[in-house]
């Protein structure tokens, strides 16, 4: 019960943060939109326009990015401060971190998930028709694995510039080596073991197999893959993170 | 005599901050890779599947590398870029090229060749086709950026942590502090940039068109461009400075054709984006490749100038302007 409390409150954090709030729903409908309108001529074809490609990529960039949010629920000064309190209450250390993580997780798919609505049904994008739901579960795994990614940084690393300087960037590189902004096909050596180590190239892959091929080959694979990760992440956490540092 | 103290000051804080040096050492191979394999995906051979159970006459073609394959493909092959084209062979004998990437020009061209038909030789060739050189400064302008508000982080720590409060109290004026956190974060940003800008010179040999005067200048013009920026955000912000700046470098980058050059059409936006510093740079940075002189961009040096001062002297108005209203305390 009282871990449920406690996720309550750190969702009503998150919820009065106007600068989180307004960066996971701004960022992907600026990107989508700014990137649907330059690369439009490069999109010759009737099935997939601009505008189809780029709902899809940027809630995936998205909820990619959703490590920086984490890091600052779980390690920004102001937030701390309550947070100390709920350290010494009497609860396992487990609640602690598992409760940032899944408020934060929780905070992401509420804002996701109503995007990738409205993209479809409003603004005519092609998410599946009705396979919109499996692409959904593909993206908030990712968010899963994003969250628990940076929930393992701020238990390492403790201290939420140093997270916010190394997390984002191993992520960057995992979107980098996406499919979205360079394509699957360049083939020299050392690109293709990259392509293979990015967790986020089998969302991206996975997805335009659901929506343009009607394509399950890859689902469960992906979201098994990611599960596996996030719970890495997880066992990291359970093992690095000290109260006493928490603290100090 | 007091900024100097000040970047001792910062020095020295640095080692608790390893993590600093590590993200910086992380991001200069990761840009010199992305940079190289962004060059060389664009001069590599588009890749052309073919469907089809009897293909024999496969022409060979020094632009394309056309692999044949049996089964049909479904389109996200083509939507993610494992092939660029699919050509399927219709019941006359006729073919019908596909793609989802690549613009109208270069699949016609495809469908021309398949059918016999000549390429006409100027059609090859777009008009926004962008040098090595140029297109290595674009990706490397929101690294520089992002790092640069990693490298500010000092300032606003030293108001969260109260410590902004002690310094003031002795004899340093809020100017001092400011040009002291701008000469350590241009410092911090400018070695490793130029650093990895050389490197790539070296590995990509004469592909990139500048000389090492002008990287030098070049790289000089961006980081200062990205401290004031950094200081500048640090100023007007209270929290979330790392994540609203990531915000707004990567849509600016992108306005500004940093990865995709491009022409909306419509001009309120197009001069509205030619206002904007870092479309100046990527200006500049395209005109010098081609061989320009210096002077012909001294609008564009103005542009960025201008700014740069712009954002500069607004951070320290308003960290005079809190630090009168009592915030630091």
């Amino acid at each position: 019960m009282s871990f449920v409390n406690i996720v309550k409150f750190d969702l009503k954090n998150i919820f009065k943060t106007p600068m989180l709030v307004i960066v996971n729903t701004l960022e992907p409908l600026v990107l989508y939109i700014i990137l649907g309108v330059i690369m439009k001529n490069k999109f010759s074809n009737k099935i997939m326009s601009s505008f189809d490609f780029y709902a899809v990529t940027t809630l995936i960039i998205s909820a990619t990015m959703i490590v920086m949010t984490t890091s600052n629920i779980f390690l920004d000064e102001k937030v701390k401060r309550g947070n100390r309190r709920v350290v010494y209450a009497p609860i396992s250390k487990g609640q602690v971190y598992l409760s940032k993580l899944v408020s934060t997780f929780i905070f992401a798919i509420i804002l996701f998930d109503i995007l990738a609505f409205i993209e479809q049904y409003i603004f005519k994008c092609n998410f599946g028709g009705k396979n919109i739901i499996f692409v959904i579960i593909l993206i908030d795994a990712l968010t899963f694995f994003a969250c628990s990614l940076s929930t393992a940084g701020c238990c390492i690393l403790k201290n939420e510039d140093k997270v916010n300087s190394i997390i984002p960037l191993i992520t960057s590189v995992f979107l980098f080596f996406s499919g979205i902004f360079v394509p699957l096909g360049t083939d020299s050596g050392i690109m293709k073991v990259f392509f293979s180590l990015s967790p986020v190239r089998y969302v991206t892959e996975c997805s335009m197999q659901i929506i343009y091929d009607n394509n399950f080959a890859l689902f469960y694979k992906t979201i098994i893959m990611l599960m596996i990760l996030s719970i890495i992440c997880i066992l990291i956490c359970k093992f690095t993170f000290k109260v006493e540092e928490y603290v100090r | 005599m007091s900024i100097i103290n000040l970047l001792k000051n910062k020095i020295s804080r640095m080692r608790t901050r390893q993590d600093m040096v590590v993200s910086a050492l992380i991001i200069i191979p990761i840009v010199i890779i992305a940079a190289v394999s962004f060059s060389g995906s664009k001069n590599s051979k588009l890749s052309i599947a073919v469907v089809s159970d009897n293909y024999n006459n496969i022409q060979e073609d020094n632009n394309y590398k056309i692999t044949v394959l049996s089964q049909k493909l479904g389109f996200s092959d083509l939507a993610l870029g494992i092939y660029d084209f699919v050509v399927k062979e219709n019941n006359d004998g006729h073919y019908t090229v596909e793609t989802a990437l690549q613009d109208n020009v270069k699949k016609q061209d495809v469908q021309k060749l398949f059918n016999n038909e000549k390429i006409s030789s100027q059609s090859t060739k777009t008009e926004s086709e962008r040098g090595v050189g140029s297109s290595l400064l674009g990706l490397i302008v929101l690294f520089v950026i992002i790092e640069g508000t990693t490298l500010t982080v000092f300032f606003p720590n030293d108001i969260t942590f109260k410590t902004l409060k002690r310094i003031f109290t002795s004899e340093v004026s809020e100017k001092s502090y400011i040009i002291a956190q701008f000469i350590f974060t241009f410092i911090g940003l400018y070695v490793p940039t130029f650093i990895a800008v050389a490197i790539s010179k070296a590995i990509l040999g004469n592909d990139i068109g500048y000389s090492t005067y002008v990287i030098a200048l070049l790289t000089a013009v961006i980081t200062g461009l990205s401290t004031a920026f950094a200081l500048f955000m640090s100023s007007i912000m209270r929290d979330n400075i790392q994540i609203a700046s990531c915000f707004i470098a990567l849509i600016v980058s992108l306005i500004c054709g940093c990865f995709y050059k491009f022409n909306s059409g419509i001009k309120i936006i197009d001069s509205i984006c030619n206002l904007l510093p870092i479309s100046s740079y990527m200006n500049i940075a395209e005109g010098l490749e081609k061989g320009n002189s210096l002077f012909q961009y001294r609008l564009g040096f103005l542009n960025l100038a201008l700014w740069t001062i712009v954002m500069l002297v607004i951070g320290v108005l308003i960290t005079h302007r809190r630090l009168k209203n009592g915030e630091f305390n």
